[in-house]
């Protein structure tokens, strides 16, 4: 996507103002912890993504990007607080700037700001995983199958594809319910139909036979078939309908006698055991009240997961890493399986009653339409509120809520009924018995009638079903497709990476695991994770692998899921201090795998071992010249790269003050500094140390190799008869032994400040010629020119030349093989 | 509309041919599910109910 061309943070974090230019090659930043190196990768992290992890992410607590973002002294002037990175786009092939401030993350100047540069933030914004850090490294490698499962799909992205799975599989749900409700509507309107039609079962030839009874009755041709657009009453007249106000005597009658039935009789067992079986689970859910919350705040969470789209909460808009409060909210879904059970076989015994209550809702419904019929119009407006209240309670239990605070509902109080309802059920029945019984003609009119009615609504009743039938069943042929296509590719791709992952970790152990081989296994919502020990079977990469091993699995495993992320446009990460313990001959074989296996991706690598930085130099990963030492950080200054001039002019401020200690530490770091530049420049040979080099071990072989190269180089200058050549050696020579024998007179000096901590009793003026000295000496080591150190070329094989920057030193260090033994001057 | 990640779209493409070489599935369908998910980004449940029937009936 990017390379990165220069990062400039202003009053960001620790640094008050700091400039750094990769200039789109690897880049690395040394120096002790607390110099301000991780300020660098948050920079670089909030330039891209307008968040910073480490104040925002797992762990961070109380802290926030708005109010700890700025430098300390500009926490109530967070638009002053800016990080601006300039980043080379190789798909565009043009440079774009990016720069955002605290005070307003999300809002970003962007240079050019036209829809290409746009399109490279974005992509960038969905890529925060760019920055690995050693806390990083331990989800992949150290965590539960399931905490790694998450940690690799945020990496992958692969929330989006479980997301789309879970609504696939809600929509699939959601259909079948409807399905399961619609069926029983439509035995419900089966049930009204065979009342009206006077028939046991809803056969052909038994309705036929039935209603053909009645079509003689009023000399209509009899019906001899029934397919969906038959009508019963075919044939009758235009408006030989039942009459508004009459009211059919014998479907009355049969009406009230069922709901006479229904409120008068015990309960159906099946409804019994249902209302029985409600009260068990709440009495469950009342016993453990996390299980009853977590219930309550189920759907609150579901919404809440589709709501997350910036890096903070939909709710209240606290700052939070998107991707961690997704896993959160998953996580606390995932405990509510148990109670989701609960919750399923609670709905499913709600809708039994509901289902009893609506079928009483329109026995009901009839009944009020009796009474209107009749004239008893307050009697009508009772049973018309009765019938309301029985269809209202499937709305009124679809929340755990609800349902709690329904008990008495349930528990035999569905029925909801009244002393006034029975009074108003027995006054109606009595009228209708009064009713004339109607003549043979009428009633097999009203029978027709009555009976299409109902087939009309059992008819709709059947379309609705299939609606949902169909619905739910292609839902559930897109959850077995989206199931197996997803399988598929993450199997692919888990097979991929784990290919590369097993490659990479055979480059960096390549002496002692040439054989390793890892192991990825997926499993719904899980990944485990196993490696070879030694051909002695697969493990867990923590039972017997170093701590320095898993940090190079961890490395392997970051690098093989970018590559399969991002593909060709893996073209920069960030490595904040990883690997520290991994030894010193893997480092060198790491630095050989980043150079070799991502020659086109950037590495902007933090380290606090010098060693580490020494490593990446002499493998060429990074070049001299791309790295940055940070030396120390003050609240004042923020991070500190050694500069020469800054430090002899640090150090004698130190000294005016009287501040002994804190020049002699000073003095003591920037030597430890300057010799392991010297020694890389000047190719010294020191004894192998595993522990790393210390002053003591460098200076001294420092100053011995560049002592001995003026002596070549005066050696050579004599055999090519160069005369004022080797003068100015000579005099070069002369002045850097006299320097070094100063710089010896005075070490006692430096090493009782540095080792013994007397410093107490040193003043300004007894440690003044002990930074004098040091700056002679070392300042022979450089040109008086360009002010540039001396370097030996070339980098391998037998020195040549020992030159500057500028040229002006250019001292051969070959001598004349025709003159050898005969021509000196 | 979300930028989707290379991984993500390759599932999302693969599931549509699994949709189409599948004769009993509605091939229409199909066609508003590839739409929703490739062509606009859509990948909440409303809209991929309205992809699935061509009407909105999850609430």
């Amino acid at each position: 996507m990017i390379y990165i061309e220069s990062v400039t943070l202003q009053h960001f974090r620790g640094a008050k103002s700091l400039n750094l230019k990769p200039e789109r090659k690897n880049f690395a930043v040394g120096g002790n912890n607390g110099t301000g190196k991780s300020g660098v990768v948050d920079g670089v992290e909030f330039a891209l993504t307008g968040n910073i992890t480490r104040l925002t992410g797992k762990g961070a607590g109380s802290l926030s990007l708005k109010t700890h973002g700025p430098h300390v002294d500009m926490r109530d002037q967070p638009e002053k607080a800016a990080v601006i990175l300039v980043a080379f786009v190789p798909s565009l092939k043009k440079t774009i700037t990016i720069e955002r401030r605290i005070h307003a993350p999300k809002e970003v100047v962007l240079t050019p700001n036209d829809s290409d540069a746009q399109a490279v933030l974005a992509k960038l914004g969905n890529h925060p995983e760019f920055a690995l850090s050693r806390r990083e490294i331990l989800k992949y490698i150290l965590t539960e199958p399931s905490e790694r499962s998450k940690a690799v799909q945020a990496l992958l992205k692969l929330d989006e594809v479980d997301r789309v799975r879970a609504s696939f599989q809600s929509i699939s749900n959601s259909c079948k319910s409807e399905t399961k409700k619609q069926d029983l509507e439509t035995q419900r309107a089966k049930g009204r139909l065979l009342e009206a039609l006077g028939i046991e079962e809803l056969k052909t030839d038994l309705i036929l036979e039935s209603v053909n009874e009645r079509r003689k009755t009023l000399n209509l041709i009899p019906l001899v078939d029934m397919n969906k657009d038959t009508s019963l009453k075919d044939g009758l007249a235009s408006g030989a309908g039942v009459p508004k106000s009459k009211v059919v005597k014998s479907v009355a009658l049969v009406d009230l006698a069922n709901i006479k039935n229904a409120i008068e009789t015990p309960e159906p067992e099946a409804i019994l055991s249902a209302v029985q079986r409600i009260s068990e689970i709440y009495a469950e859910l009342q016993a453990h009240p996390a299980m009853l919350r977590n219930l309550k705040q189920r759907s609150f969470l579901k919404s809440g997961l589709d709501l997350i789209s910036e890096d903070e909460c939909p709710l209240c808009e606290v700052e939070w890493d998107a991707a961690e409060l997704r896993d959160r909210l998953k996580q606390k879904l995932a405990e509510a399986v148990t109670t989701e059970k609960l919750k399923t076989e609670l709905d499913s015994k709600v809708l039994v009653i509901c289902d009893a209550s609506l079928a009483l809702a329109e026995l009901v419904r009839a009944a009020a339409g009796y009474s209107k019929q009749l004239d008893a119009k307050e009697d009508a407006a009772a049973l018309a509120k009765w019938e309301t209240s029985l269809r209202s309670l499937e709305a009124t239990l679809t929340s755990l809520d609800n349902i709690v605070s329904n008990q008495k509902l349930l528990a035999g109080g569905w029925r909801q009924v009244s002393a006034d309802t029975t009074g108003i059920i027995r006054s109606l029945k009595e009228k209708c018995d009064a009713l004339p019984d109607a003549s043979k003609e009428d009633e097999a009119r009203d029978y027709l009638v009555l009976a299409q009615e109902r087939l009309e609504v059992y008819r709709k009743a059947l379309r609705q079903h299939k609606m949902w039938k169909d619905r739910a069943d292609l839902a559930a042929q897109a959850v077995v497709h989206y199931g197996a296509a997803s399988n598929g590719v993450l199997g692919t791709i888990y097979e991929e990476v784990q290919k590369d992952f097993t490659r990479y970790y055979q480059i960096i152990n390549q002496d002692d695991e040439a054989n390793f081989k890892g192991r990825l296994s997926p499993s719904t919502g899980k990944l485990g994770f196993e490696v070879d020990f030694y051909g002695r079977g697969f493990q867990h990469p923590a039972a017997y692998h170093s701590e320095g091993h898993q940090d190079g699995m961890g490395l392997c495993l970051y690098l093989a899921l970018m590559k399969r992320v991002l593909g060709n446009e893996f073209t920069f990460a960030v490595l904040d201090d990883v690997l520290t313990s991994v030894d010193a001959g893997h480092r060198k074989e790491v630095c050989k795998l980043l150079k070799t296996e991502f020659s086109t991706t950037q590495f902007l690598i933090t380290t606090h071992e010098e060693v580490w930085l020494q490593h990446m130099i002499t493998s060429k990963l990074v070049t001299n010249k791309a790295v940055v030492r940070f030396r120390k950080w003050t609240v004042d200054d923020g991070p500190m790269v050694w500069d020469q001039k800054e430090v002899w002019s640090e150090i004698a401020d130190d000294l005016d003050q009287g501040n002994v200690p804190s020049a002699s530490h000073s003095l003591r770091r920037y030597l430890e500094y300057i010799a392991h530049e010297l020694s890389d420049k000047l190719r010294v040979t020191v004894e192998y140390r595993s522990s790393g080099y210390e002053l003591g071990d460098l200076l001294p072989a420092v100053t011995s190799r560049l002592g001995f190269y003026f002596t070549r180089a005066k050696e050579a200058a004599q055999s090519w008869k160069q005369t004022t050549q080797f003068e100015r050696i000579r005099g070069m020579h002369d002045n850097f032994k006299r320097k070094l024998e100063q710089s010896q007179v005075e070490q006692w000096a430096i090493n009782k400040t540095v080792h013994y901590n007397q410093w107490a009793q040193l003043q300004k003026q007894d440690f003044q010629p002990v930074v004098d000295s040091f700056k002679d000496l070392l300042s022979c080591f450089k040109c008086a020119g360009c002010d540039c150190y001396f370097y030996v070329s070339p980098m391998k094989g037998p020195a040549e030349i020992l030159r500057c920057d500028c040229g002006d030193a250019n001292f051969n260090l070959k001598n004349n093989p025709d003159a050898a033994g005969s021509s000196r001057l | 509309m979300r930028a989707q990640s290379k991984v993500v779209l390759t599932v999302f493409e693969d599931f549509i041919t699994k949709l189409r070489s599948d004769d009993k599935f509605d091939q229409a369908a199909a066609d508003r599910i590839s739409a929703a998910l490739i062509e606009k980004g859509e990948t909440d449940q409303a809209a991929l109910a309205q992809a699935l029937f061509a009407e909105d009936v999850i609430e």
